[in-house]
């Protein structure tokens, strides 16, 4: 018998609990040619802002071991030409649309969610307070004041369900997952990249133009898990987890940590049939544990 | 549009010390490929090296392309130990390759930094074909630079196409003790060649690019220059490989790797 893979997080029902991370499938049509993108759960968009972001000085990439450093600075077009230009390609896919999101000050996340609340095209927000490439004086996601207020902004904004990317570079995590679920946020996803750096010794300098960046990939996978399972334990709304899953044996790593829904990022540039594989491998593994649904297993964790 | 192969490899060759030139069995990439175009390798099954690397089609056979590449650090020495029959994971072609003009520019000057040979040979194979026939053919010459003699690749396979090769080494042990941008210079004015005759093809280190910009400035609407930067997805979806030009920020994977000569800011 087949097991169900079908789940849901706030109002978007989803076919199987395997997503796209925000900023490694850029609007879907790159990795047309590669991969059944209309077999995924969902998509998540790159980062929006209100108005285009040139983003950071070159070099933005990084090898290292086990992952990647990733200084993009959040480049994209703003929120009207998303809406115009790139948003048709994302939903001609038919599956649920994620819009990212990101903004200088509660008002700006506002904004962009009140434009993109009217756009039938768009299932779901994910708010993007943990990018590390910004220059600001500190992450929204370090502290859980500003935390609340955005999502406040967020929610009085849309309808949609909306969902608050955490950042792992914070002391107490829980808490800023506990303000975001008060303020009303439907789920949380975690964890974005982990702030760090690389140097080049020859020239002396950092192998990133902007110095620093996030840390992303097989490296991480072991900091995410015990992320995920901490605010498995903190908040009630649903989990997305993500970090350095390659496979499905990762994935269910995830989601017996208390993952409901998992989400491919990295992978998709070493094979962008990660998140399809992820998909079937996750449907044997139930079928050979006799599991009958994929929620049976989100926090399952044995202690 | 680009495609994922499990290709196999029917050679290997190391042509200088550290130095390989591999042949690779893929007749689809074959068919759709452009001089000037890559393919994004997975250098080993590991999760570490992690990401692909891109490296240039050196040549396009019928069925077959050919990379030609340095062993620079853990992906390139994995390459390199691959022998014939082994598989390759790869993506491509990718990135928009040269555009060859037909009839306006009567020079064609290619000049080579280095490992700059490599998506040079596509493009030289692709100007010297259908060759005949009754209308002027514009002068083909070559400019090959780099630091030793050890380090001068292809010499003879341009020579092989009909082109006008020479040769600079910087430290004077083959051909004419200089930068290849000087030697470009050299041949351009002794031959009595104006720059607005001529339409460069260049791939090599940033400086060599930025004098070229520079000569060639007000008349390189025809020029074209490839570039190479680190690379995570190759298909332009991350926004990792930028290069800054006049019009902002453009990918090297999808706007690139090959750019107007004077279009990309030089720093």
């Amino acid at each position: 018998m087949k097991p169900n893979l079908k789940t849901k997080i706030g109002n978007i029902e989803m076919k199987n609990p395997v997503t796209v991370a925000s900023g490694t499938f850029g609007y879907g049509s790159e990795f047309e040619s590669l991969v059944d993108i209309k077999n995924l759960g969902a998509i998540v968009s790159k980062t929006i802002t209100l108005n285009a972001r040139v983003g950071n000085k070159p070099p933005r990439i990084a090898e290292t071991p086990a992952g990647m450093l990733n200084s993009i600075g959040l480049e994209n077009p703003g929120v009207g030409k998303f809406l115009a230009e790139k948003l048709p390609a994302m939903a001609k896919f038919r599956i649920p649309v994620i819009v990212s999101i990101a903004g200088e000050s509660e008002e700006e996340y506002r904004k962009i969610a009140e434009k993109l609340d009217k756009d039938d095209r768009v299932q779901g927000i994910e708010i993007n307070i943990s990018c590390p490439n910004i220059h600001t004086n500190e992450l929204i996601a370090q502290n859980e004041t500003l935390t609340a207020k955005v999502v406040e902004a967020v929610k009085s904004a849309t309808k949609k369900t909306v969902i608050t990317k955490l950042s792992p570079n914070v002391t107490n995590i829980i808490s800023i997952a506990k303000a975001a679920e008060r303020s009303g946020s439907d789920a949380i996803s975690l964890i974005n990249t982990i702030t760090a750096m690389a140097v080049d010794i020859k020239k002396k300098e950092s192998k990133l133009g902007n110095i620093t960046g996030g840390l992303s990939g097989p490296a991480i996978k072991p900091i995410a898990l015990h992320m995920v399972w901490k605010v498995y334990h903190g908040v009630k709304i649903p989990i997305i987890g993500m970090g350095g899953i390659m496979d499905w044996q990762d994935a269910i790593e995830f989601m017996l940590c208390g993952a409901r829904v998992v989400t491919v990022g990295t992978a998709n540039f070493v094979n962008p049939e990660a998140s399809t594989e992820v998909i079937r491998g996750m449907e044997d593994y139930l079928k050979a544990e006799n599991i009958k649904d994929v929620k049976d297993i989100i926090g399952k964790l044995r202690v | 549009m680009a495609q994922r192969t499990i290709a196999r490899v029917i050679a290997q060759k190391e042509l200088k010390k550290g130095c390989f030139r591999m042949t690779i069995e893929a007749p689809s990439v074959a068919k759709a490929a452009k001089p000037g175009q890559f393919i994004h390798i997975r250098c080993g099954d590991s999760r570490d090296p992690l990401l692909r690397r891109p490296i240039s089609i050196y040549k396009i056979n019928k069925k077959s392309v050919e990379i030609l590449y340095n062993v620079i650090g853990k992906g390139t020495a994995i390459l390199s130990a691959k022998k014939a029959g082994d598989t390759i994971d790869i993506i491509g072609p990718l990135g928009n390759g040269f555009k060859i003009y037909k009839g306006s520019k009567s020079i064609k000057l290619l000049v080579a930094g280095g490992m700059g040979v490599a998506p040079l040979m596509g493009l030289a194979e692709g100007l010297t074909e259908g060759s005949a026939g009754g209308r002027k053919q514009p002068k083909k010459i070559a400019i090959l630079g780099a630091k030793t003699k050890n380090h001068i690749l292809c010499e003879k396979e341009f020579k092989k196409l009909g082109i006008d090769v020479h040769v600079a080494t910087e430290d004077g042990s083959m051909g004419k003790k200089c930068l290849a941008t000087d030697l470009a210079k050299e041949i351009i004015s002794s031959k009595k060649y104006k720059w607005s005759e001529v339409c460069i093809y260049a791939a090599g280190p940033m400086p060599m690019i930025k004098v070229l910009s520079v000569l060639m400035e007000g008349c390189s609407l025809e020029s074209q220059v490839s570039f190479e930067e680190k690379m995570a997805c190759g298909l332009g979806a991350c926004l990792g490989c930028v290069v800054d030009t006049q019009a902002g920020y453009k990918r090297i994977c999808k706007d690139g790797p090959v750019f107007n000569l004077c279009e990309v800011i030089c720093e």
